[in-house]
């Protein structure tokens, strides 16, 4: 078991999850990252982490249109988990509607960010995830 | 509904009391002709006050007084009335006012041309059967007359009834496909931007890592390719994120309430204080009214049309004045600066989606805040144009229409 911090992306968008993992180190993040392109994946590999079979993962971003199992159903399933309460759960999607920020806000989410344009922008908000996984 | 069918239905409304009247104008010129034709020796009084007070309908329609035009009308009318009372033993003159009901309602609901068809159709039926019946060698018995002659009038009151249905029925066939294309074209708009986000980010977001982890390699006219690439992709993220603000505007539904418009008008200059402060401008504010409608979707429009004026300044500070004027059953409020002005001929291009009158590189914009202020206005039932403002700069106005609260 590795001892570094485990980050969950569930992302659809692959190139969002490549880039992740290219910029940790950029943002001086040491974490493994683990991915999954949708929800219903995602849930299988939170079911395995609550299960013992892999290590926890200390922090979880989620996007929230996905195929399959969206977003908004898998933080739903996340909060009526009790193994993963303590799971910070960030929302990280490209809707700028206010009202998805407060239905997932409302929904028990951690935070919600929207995906940044730039690389710079991108690179900070790795970096301020920071605070989640240190 | 969609902007094009509000245009379309705005077109219908406008042109709609000019035709009644023109149509009424019509008729009664041929019930005229046809009275002198088969009733001699019948007063022209009644007549005469019809023909006047029909054309005096038709010249206030024409020049726009509808109040007036229909006073006028209803007069036309009454002396109608007159008039069937006298003429060719009433018959004629009861036919031409069961038609001429229809006429009007042809005209309110089709617009112009209709009510022309209707009306020729009318006029060449009622003539051509009222000589018929008045000649002895075609004609029905004597004794048959006043039947055949309420026959014709039932004929023509009949077909010109079929003329005002089926028209009907294809004008608003065409609009809804009208409004079901529109709102096709505009779902489409909207899912395209929406999709085209994330490929456009993606290329903005590896394009940056590249350059950023092999550009110390980069020659100098490679470097000037990135850079090309990049400038080129923010420009299109900014445009397909216009095309979903834009898309977004109103999609909540008409959120309509009483607004202080100098309140709304506040906070938008506060928005601008910053770029109104950099330019040196000057903004005074008249006296605003009360008004209802959507606060969030005003405080936009009066925060494009300011942030334009700041932003299309002369070699002069720029000087700013909003006010707003009562019209007729509504307000009409004014944008008014002294900036570089708008080449006349411009017209209704200019509220368009990304129309720029300028180059991107001479005045910084999407070319979006006066399509989203003609959107604004529409959401409002309103009109917005454009005036050169006497002594130099540009005049915005736009018309709200009273409205009830919602």
């Amino acid at each position: 078991m590795s001892a570094e911090p485990v980050i969950l992306m569930v992302d659809d968008n692959s190139g969002d999850r490549k880039l992740l993992a290219i910029v940790l180190g950029d943002a001086g993040l040491k974490a493994r990252l683990r991915t999954a392109p949708d929800g219903v994946v995602g849930q299988e590999i939170l079911q395995a982490m609550i299960d013992g079979r892999e290590p926890m993962c200390r922090l979880a971003l989620i996007d929230l249109n996905m195929p399959k199992m969206d977003g908004r159903a898998l933080l739903a399933w996340m909060r009526a988990q009790p193994a993963l309460q303590a799971v910070p759960t960030v929302i990280l999607t490209s809707s700028h509607v206010a009202r998805d920020r407060d239905d997932c806000l409302a929904r028990g989410a951690t935070d919600y960010m929207v995906k940044p344009a730039e690389l710079d922008d991108f690179i900070g908000m790795v970096k301020s995830l920071g605070k989640y996984v240190t | 509904m969609s902007d094009l069918s509000l245009q379309l239905r705005d077109r219908i409304a406008n042109a709609t009391l000019t035709a009644a009247v023109s149509c009424v104008l019509i008729t009664t010129v041929l019930a005229m002709v046809a009275a002198i034709f088969f009733s001699p020796g019948r007063s022209l009084l009644p007549f005469i006050v019809s023909v006047c007070g029909a054309l005096l309908a038709a010249f206030l329609g024409i020049r726009g007084n509808p109040r007036r035009g229909t006073a006028c009308l209803i007069l036309s009318l009454l002396a109608t009335l007159c008039l069937a009372m006298t003429v060719n033993g009433g018959v004629m003159s009861t036919g031409y006012l069961l038609s001429l009901p229809i006429v009007v309602l042809v005209a309110t609901v089709h617009g112009p041309r209709w009510a022309w068809v209707c009306t020729i159709a009318i006029a060449a039926l009622g003539i051509g059967f009222l000589y018929a019946s008045s000649v002895e060698w075609i004609g029905p018995p004597p004794e048959l007359r006043p039947l055949f002659k309420w026959i014709v009038v039932s004929l023509i009151t009949g077909l010109t009834a079929i003329f005002a249905i089926i028209p009907n029925n294809l004008l608003r066939r065409a609009l809804r496909d009208l409004e079901n294309s529109n709102d096709d074209l505009k779902q489409f708009a909207y899912l395209a931007a929406h999709d085209l986000q994330e490929p456009t980010r993606m290329i903005m977001l590896y394009m940056q890592l590249i350059q950023s982890r092999a550009g110390q390699h980069f020659d100098e006219e490679t470097r000037d390719y990135f850079k090309f690439v990049l400038t080129n992709t923010r420009r299109m993220q900014g445009m397909v994120r216009s095309v979903l603000d834009f898309s977004h505007i109103g999609a909540d539904g008409k959120n309509f309430a009483p607004v202080d418009v100098r309140t709304v008008v506040d906070h938008a200059l506060e928005n601008l204080s910053e770029a109104i402060r950099e330019a040196g401008a000057t903004v005074a504010v008249g006296s605003l009214p009360r008004i209802v409608g959507s606060e969030p979707q005003l405080m936009r429009l009066f925060q494009n049309l300011v942030s334009n004026a700041v932003k299309f300044h002369s070699d002069r500070p720029p000087r700013i004045v909003i006010s707003a004027e009562r019209a007729s059953r509504g307000w009409i409020f004014q944008v008014a600066d002294n900036g570089i002005g708008i080449p006349a001929g411009s017209g209704e291009r200019l509220f368009g989606l990304f129309q720029r009158m300028h180059h991107q590189s001479q005045y910084k914009g999407d070319g979006i805040g006066l399509a989203v202020c003609k959107k604004i206005v529409s959401l409002h039932d309103g009109r917005i144009w454009f005036e050169p403002n006497p002594g130099g700069g540009t005049a915005f106005k736009f018309f709200l229409p009273d409205r009830k609260e919602a």
